[in-house]
């Protein structure tokens, strides 16, 4: 069902399309200037008044012209010395290496970003490692500490407030550049141990 | 031109009317506060209205290093000489000021704009609000005829429905710990229920956290978020509501669609 957010904008149920295409698909729309997703929805926001009749993302996604680029796959080196990996060792009642390791094996989907600038919300963490948010945030999280929330894996872009549980730090934790986000949704992600 | 930055209180910022088209990566369209403010001072010196001018939540003093033209929000213009100082001052009625300067100021594009998002320290002079000794510099004079623009002020604003609640009505506080990101407002608490998920945010929206008490989403708002938003603020009323000072008693009208049901 389509709901309004406001004047210019819509959120729709996330149709059943890779983050890539509904991405590109609601950018094709006429009128729409922006897009974001989450697990559950998609908003897509207008330049002028939002319609009153929700449009066809599937039908957009078919009829892209331009083939999409593949989805990129990234290695990010980390090194495991977060200041919770000893708490969440705990916590889930594993050995720390064991956490690494359980890490370290998946290769994470970007499924959206959102919350900060760059920052991604990656399927794919291992379910023994799902653990609710920390009851009190952190003030300051430092820009590419490497963190785990609830279902997600995620990476702090900048330094910003945050209750993920911290496992590690990237080595070069360049995820937001000149151009916009290093990681888009639908790309991949994998994490390497740092030499 | 160039002016340098002889003082500086608060957080002042280079911002234009925002980067859209980058919500999707996370970034918010971020730009003015109040981007009327930020077109009425672009107006007075004959600028284009999204030129990058000077948002000043608190004060600055700037000295010309050579002949320069500024104007601020409320039409004022000035024409300075080299070593010539002009300070912004905090004014009660409003918010924020704006600082524009004839061509606009000259920093370099980022993502199709020149505004700081303070968030993810990109943009703008170094990502970064001013400090003393800053020097920041002009573009070419477009030539455009000076437009006066008239500000609106008002302390009624219209809400509609959000997707996760029925809206907001009352009055509520605008509270001193509000900055960019978001608005808190203070007064009868909000019950909304609880969500499962994230759910895409927009500015002029407005959540309700656990404790009942509602934000609204300004210019540099996350993108997602995990709290029920129980209302939106209609267009016409973002700039008045922004341009309202702290500490101010702002009254929320319920806002329907004039082809009834407030839900579509």
């Amino acid at each position: 069902m389509m709901q309004r957010l406001g004047p210019r904008a819509i959120r729709l149920p996330r149709p059943d399309l890779d983050a890539a295409h509904l991405v590109a698909a609601g950018r094709s729309l006429p009128g729409v200037v922006d897009v974001v997703l989450t697990d559950a929805w998609i908003a897509l926001y207008y330049a002028g008044p939002a319609p009153e009749a929700a449009p066809d993302l599937r039908l957009a996604a078919a009829a892209l012209q331009t083939p999409l680029e593949a989805p990129r796959e990234h290695a990010l080196h980390v090194r495991y010395d977060g200041e919770d990996l000893g708490e969440v060792a705990r916590a889930v009642g594993l050995p720390i290496a064991e956490v690494i390791a359980r890490h370290l094996a998946p290769v994470y989907d970007v499924a959206f970003m959102g919350f900060l600038p760059g920052f991604p919300y990656l399927h794919g963490l291992d379910a023994s490692l799902r653990l609710p948010r920390r009851s009190t945030p952190r003030l300051r999280v430092p820009a590419g500490a490497v963190a785990i929330g609830g279902p997600y894996a995620g990476v702090y872009p900048v330094a910003s407030p945050g209750g993920w549980h911290l496992l590690g730090q990237l080595l070069t934790p360049q995820l937001f550049g000149d151009d916009g986000a290093l990681l888009r949704p639908g790309d991949r992600v994998r994490f390497v141990v740092a030499p | 031109m160039k002016v340098r930055v002889t003082s500086v209180a608060g957080l002042v910022t280079v911002q234009d009317l925002g980067r859209p088209g980058f919500m999707h990566q996370g970034v918010p369209p971020g730009g003015a506060l109040v981007p009327a403010f930020l077109r009425a001072a672009n107006g007075a010196l004959g600028n284009p209205e999204g030129a990058a001018a000077l948002e000043v939540l608190g004060r600055v003093v700037l000295e010309a290093a050579d002949e320069a033209r500024l104007a601020t929000e409320d039409g004022q213009v000035v024409r300075l000489r080299a070593g010539e100082t002009f300070a912004v001052e905090p004014r009660a009625d409003r918010r924020v000021r704006y600082l524009a300067v004839e061509g606009g100021l000259d920093v370099p594009l980022m993502m199709g704009s020149r505004s700081t998002l303070v968030v993810a320290g990109i943009g703008g002079l170094g990502g970064r609000g001013l400090r003393r000794g800053d020097e920041l510099g002009a573009r070419a004079p477009s030539g455009g005829e000076a437009i006066s623009r008239e500000l609106a002020f008002g302390d009624e604003i219209a809400v509609e429905p959000g997707p996760d609640g029925d809206g907001l009505a009352g009055e509520y506080l605008l509270d001193a710990a509000s900055n960019r990101v978001g608005s808190r407002l203070v007064g009868r608490a909000i019950v909304a229920k609880a969500l499962d998920g994230s759910v895409p945010l927009v500015r002029g929206a407005i959540e309700v956290p656990p404790d009942g008490m509602p934000i609204v989403l300004g210019p540099e708002h996350p993108t997602t978020g995990g709290y029920p938003v129980v209302g939106v603020i209609r267009d016409e009323d973002l700039d008045r509501f922004f341009a309202m000072p702290v500490g101010s008693r702002v009254r929320f009208r319920l806002w329907r669609s004039p082809r009834g049901g407030a839900r579509t």
